[in-house]
C-alpha cells in the first residue's frame, strides 16, 4: 500500500460533503478513468455513460473508501469497471471486434514502461515487474480481460486460439502472478 | 464446498472474478462464497489492488465537459428526489406537502446541489450552470432536470426515467416567460438517449433568459411544425436562475 496516496484524502473530504474536492478529484483522475472506459465499452458515448454514472457513484460512496484496504485510485478504477462489467453484462450478446486495433494494448503488452513513471507508487512498479514475467500470451489475455472487458470466449476469437488454451494461459498467468506479487 | 478452502483455487477465483471472467452459475457461487467467507474477500480486495494498478499506465483521455455536466445534474436529482427531502422539509410541511410548495421543494433542493457545486467547478474551469430547472410529471415525480450555461449558451437536459412515447413522437423542449406568453421552443430531446444536449443561437438564448417555467411536449416526430405545442404537456417545472 503507498504511504502517500494524494487522492485517498480528497475522497475523505468527499465523504463529508467538501464538493471543492470532487471537482479535483475529477479533474485529477477522470482522464485515466476514461481511457479505461474507452477501452471496455468500445464506444464513446457508452464510456462517457460509464465515466458519468461512476462518478456519481464515487461521490455518494465516499464514505465506504477505506484506505487501509487499497489506494483510492484502485477503489475508484474498481467502482468505475464494475458498472462498466454490469452494463457490458446487461447486454446479451456483444459483437466482437476481430479487426478492432489495440492501440492501449502496445504500451502495455511488451514493454510495462508506464507513460509517466514519476509519481507511480511502489506496489504499481512491482505490478509492472511481474507483469513483465508473464509470457506474453498470458500477460496479453490477462490485460484484454482487464482493460477491455473480454470473456474467455472473445479472447479465444480474438486471438484465434482455442478457448482451452485461453483459458491455460489465463490460469497459468495468474498463478505465475500470484507467486511473483507474493 | 472444502475445495474453495485450497489457496490456489480460491485466488485463481478471486483473480478471474476481478478481471470479470466469471459468468453465469461460477459467477453466482463465487458472489455467494464472497458474502460467506472472509478470506475470499480478502483475496478479492488484494486482486483488486493488484489489477488496478495496471490503469496507471493507460495514456490520459480527457472526458468532454458534458460528462462533469452530467454528474452535477445526477446529483442535483438525487439530492431533489431523496426522500428526505421531500418528506421532511420545513416548506413542505408548512404548506402542506403538495403541489407548488413540492414542486419548489424539489426545485430547491437540486439548486441547492448544484449551486454547491458551481464555484468549485469553477475553480477547475469547468462548466457553470446559468440556471436549472426540475421537470415534474402531472404525479409530481421528477422526470428530468436541465441545466443552463449561459457562456456557451448551452441546455443540457437529463431525463431521471425513460418516458412513454409513441414510435411517431418526439419529446420537446419550451421556455416559459410568463404564463400568458406563447412557449419558446428550446429543443428536441434524443429519443433514444438519456441525456441531450442542445446549443443554442445568439437571438434563441436571448429568446429563453428570463424564463419562468421549462416544459415537455410529446410532438410528432422531429418537433412541432407550428412552432408552438401541440401535443400534451408531459412535465413542467420552475427555473431558478443563479444570475
Amino acid at each position: 500500500m503507498p504511504e502517500t496516496d494524494p487522492y485517498a484524502e480528497l475522497l475523505r473530504l468527499c465523504a463529508q460533503g467538501d464538493q471543492k474536492a470532487f471537482a479535483r478529484l475529477y479533474t485529477l483522475t477522470s482522464p485515466k478513468l476514461f481511457s479505461l472506459c474507452l477501452r471496455m465499452m468500445k464506444s464513446r458515448q457508452a464510456a462517457e455513460e460509464v465515466l458519468q454514472e461512476g462518478f456519481v457513484k464515487i461521490w455518494t460512496r465516499s464514505g465506504t473508501f477505506d484506505r487501509r484496504k487499497a489506494s483510492a485510485m484502485t477503489w475508484m478504477t474498481t467502482v468505475v469497471r464494475n458498472r462498466a462489467l454490469d452494463v457490458i453484462r446487461s447486454k446479451k450478446s456483444r459483437p466482437v471486434e476481430v479487426d478492432m486495433e489495440y492501440e492501449g494494448m502496445d504500451f502495455a503488452a511488451d514493454d510495462l514502461t508506464p507513460v509517466e513513471t514519476t509519481g507511480m507508487n511502489w506496489s504499481a512498479e512491482r505490478v509492472a515487474v511481474c507483469m513483465r514475467e508473464l509470457k506474453p500470451q498470458q500477460r496479453r489475455s490477462i490485460l484484454m480481460a482487464y482493460y477491455y472487458g473480454f470473456t474467455h470466449e472473445e479472447i479465444s476469437k480474438k486471438l484465434e486460439a482455442p478457448l482451452g488454451t485461453v483459458k491455460a494461459w489465463v490460469r497459468r498467468g495468474i498463478d505465475r502472478l500470484r507467486r511473483c506479487l507474493e | 464446498m472444502k475445495r474453495y478452502q485450497n489457496p490456489e483455487l480460491y485466488e485463481r477465483l478471486s483473480a478471474e472474478y476481478v478481471l470479470g471472467m466469471l459468468k453465469g452459475r461460477a459467477l453466482k457461487r463465487f458472489e455467494r462464497l464472497l458474502r460467506e467467507r472472509p478470506y475470499i474477500r480478502y483475496a478479492v480486495d488484494l486482486w483488486q489492488q493488484r489489477f488496478g494498478e495496471s490503469v496507471e499506465w493507460l495514456p490520459e483521455e480527457k472526458p468532454p465537459e458534458k460528462v462533469w455536466r452530467g454528474i452535477m445534474a445526477e446529483i442535483g436529482a438525487q439530492a431533489a428526489t431523496s426522500d428526505s427531502l421531500r418528506e421532511e422539509s420545513w416548506l413542505s410541511r408548512f404548506f402542506g406537502g403538495k403541489g407548488v410548495w413540492q414542486t419548489a421543494t424539489v426545485a430547491l433542493a437540486a439548486l441547492l446541489a448544484v449551486v454547491s457545486l458551481r464555484p468549485f467547478a469553477g475553480d477547475e474551469g469547468m462548466p457553470i450552470p446559468s440556471y436549472v430547472a426540475v421537470l415534474e410529471s402531472d404525479q409530481d415525480t421528477p422526470m428530468m432536470v436541465t441545466l443552463g450555461d449561459m457562456k456557451k449558451r448551452m441546455v443540457f437536459v437529463r431525463m431521471m426515467q425513460k418516458p412513454q412515447l409513441a414510435p411517431n413522437q418526439d419529446l420537446q423542449l419550451w421556455a416559459v416567460r410568463d404564463p400568458k406568453s406563447t412557449p419558446v421552443p428550446v429543443g428536441v430531446l434524443r429519443r433514444d438517449d438519456m441525456e441531450t444536449e442542445l446549443k443554442l443561437s445568439p437571438p434563441q438564448w436571448q429568446r429563453i433568459q428570463g424564463a419562468k417555467i421549462f416544459a415537455v411536449s410529446a410532438e410528432p416526430r422531429g418537433g412541432s411544425p407550428s412552432g408552438a405545442p401541440t401535443g400534451k404537456i408531459m412535465y413542467k417545472g420552475q427555473c431558478l436562475d443563479f444570475i
